[in-house]
């Protein structure tokens, strides 16, 4: 009996970002020890990625979009409708990074938690978020022109590997900044 | 004069990425509030990104192939409907697949980098499978009756499934999974 297709189809690829999901938790796995140090970190987690499927997810789809419009060519990605897309994406991830620190602070204070601090939560949830969201614009161009490459419609292939990989520069970032502003013990 | 603007952009985006701030900030202080059982074993971070982004992936998968069905006419807005039936089926049976071997992936994946797990592999199945089941069965309600309401008020469910089940699939996996262990440790 041939299975169904949402098994043959749907399967792989739930089972392939399910792969790019198991590697962002062994990299939150590895935060162990700065997590300890830097009480609060651990609240941002969730919200950074999430923002990050929001923003970026958001973007990738519209320049599908773009593309489908004719608004951006195969010979001219850069041009400028794709500015203000990037530069919509850009200060949405710096605006609300900021926003999440700010938030994450003073809720884990109102529960009576300890916080490593405004200042250092803030600066963390916003150079981590933000460099994520510049590191994505450049794998969502990868992807575009990938796509292009294979004949393939921007719009099947752009959601599911930027929210993959989102994910992974994330945890990476947030991961890597929180070391840099909490010290390397 | 681009099409594209991007304060406009930023102008639409906001309420929709405030709301899924906040949400998250609410999976991240449950997170905060358990801290102590995941810092004592770290293995148990590996599940949270991977627990939230399975049970959106397969809502996500569930709603765009219920508005697809529901606009060539193959579904109609009745939950005695046979067709929308077998897709409901499908989907947990989906959950269930990509939960189970995500499982075993994870347990190999662990041992295999030296992170030790606080149970065996069948205690890790158990918990993965009953976290899994019960995102799922909420997780489908919540599209079938998304996508019923929204078409049968002429709405188009597109642009509503994926971010009301990304958003509730990351507060409720966090939320059911801190229960879940819970009751295991």
């Amino acid at each position: 009996m041939p299975l169904p297709s949402v098994y043959r189809e749907a399967l792989p690829v739930l089972l392939l970002s399910g792969l790019g999901l198991v590697l962002a938790g062994l990299l939150f796995q590895e935060m162990e020890g700065i997590l300890r140090r830097t009480p609060g970190l651990i609240v941002m987690v969730p919200v950074l990625i999430a923002l990050r499927g929001g923003v970026s997810g958001a973007m990738g789809a519209r320049m599908g979009s773009a593309i489908h419009m004719g608004l951006i060519e195969r010979r001219n990605l850069w041009n400028e409708e794709a500015h203000q897309g990037v530069l919509a994406a850009v200060f949405l991830s710096l605006t609300l990074s900021a926003l999440t620190g700010v938030l994450g602070h003073f809720t884990t204070v109102l529960l009576g938690l300890p916080s490593a601090g405004l200042g250092k939560l803030v600066l963390i949830a916003t150079v981590a978020g933000t460099v994520a969201g510049l590191l994505q614009v450049g794998v969502t161009f990868a992807v575009l022109i990938l796509a292009f490459r294979r004949g393939l419609d921007p719009d099947n292939v752009t959601t599911p590997t930027l929210a993959t990989v989102g994910d992974i520069l994330t945890v990476l970032l947030l991961f890597l900044v929180a070391l840099l502003v909490g010290g390397i013990p | 004069m681009t099409f594209y603007r991007w304060t406009g952009i930023v102008q639409q985006s906001v309420p929709a990425l405030v709301f899924l701030v906040v949400f998250n900030l609410v999976a991240g202080q449950i997170l905060n509030l358990n801290e102590p059982i995941f810092l004592a074993f770290p293995f148990l971070l590996i599940l949270v990104p991977v627990i939230n982004g399975v049970g959106g992936n397969v809502g996500t998968v569930l709603g765009a192939r219920l508005t697809s069905g529901l606009y060539t006419g193959s579904l109609s807005v009745r939950l005695t409907d046979r067709g929308l039936q077998t897709q409901i089926r499908d989907a947990l049976a989906l959950y269930l697949l990509t939960f189970t071997l995500l499982a075993i992936f994870i347990y190999g994946a662990a041992v295999g980098l030296g992170v030790t797990p606080p149970f065996g592999v069948e205690v890790l199945l158990f918990l993965m499978l009953t976290t899994g089941l019960m995102l799922a069965g909420v997780l489908i309600l919540v599209t079938v009756a998304v996508a019923l309401l929204s078409f049968s008020r002429g709405l188009d469910p597109d642009n509503f499934i994926t971010p009301i089940v990304t958003t509730m699939g990351d507060l409720l996996g966090i939320a059911l999974l801190v229960l879940v262990l819970g009751a295991i440790l």
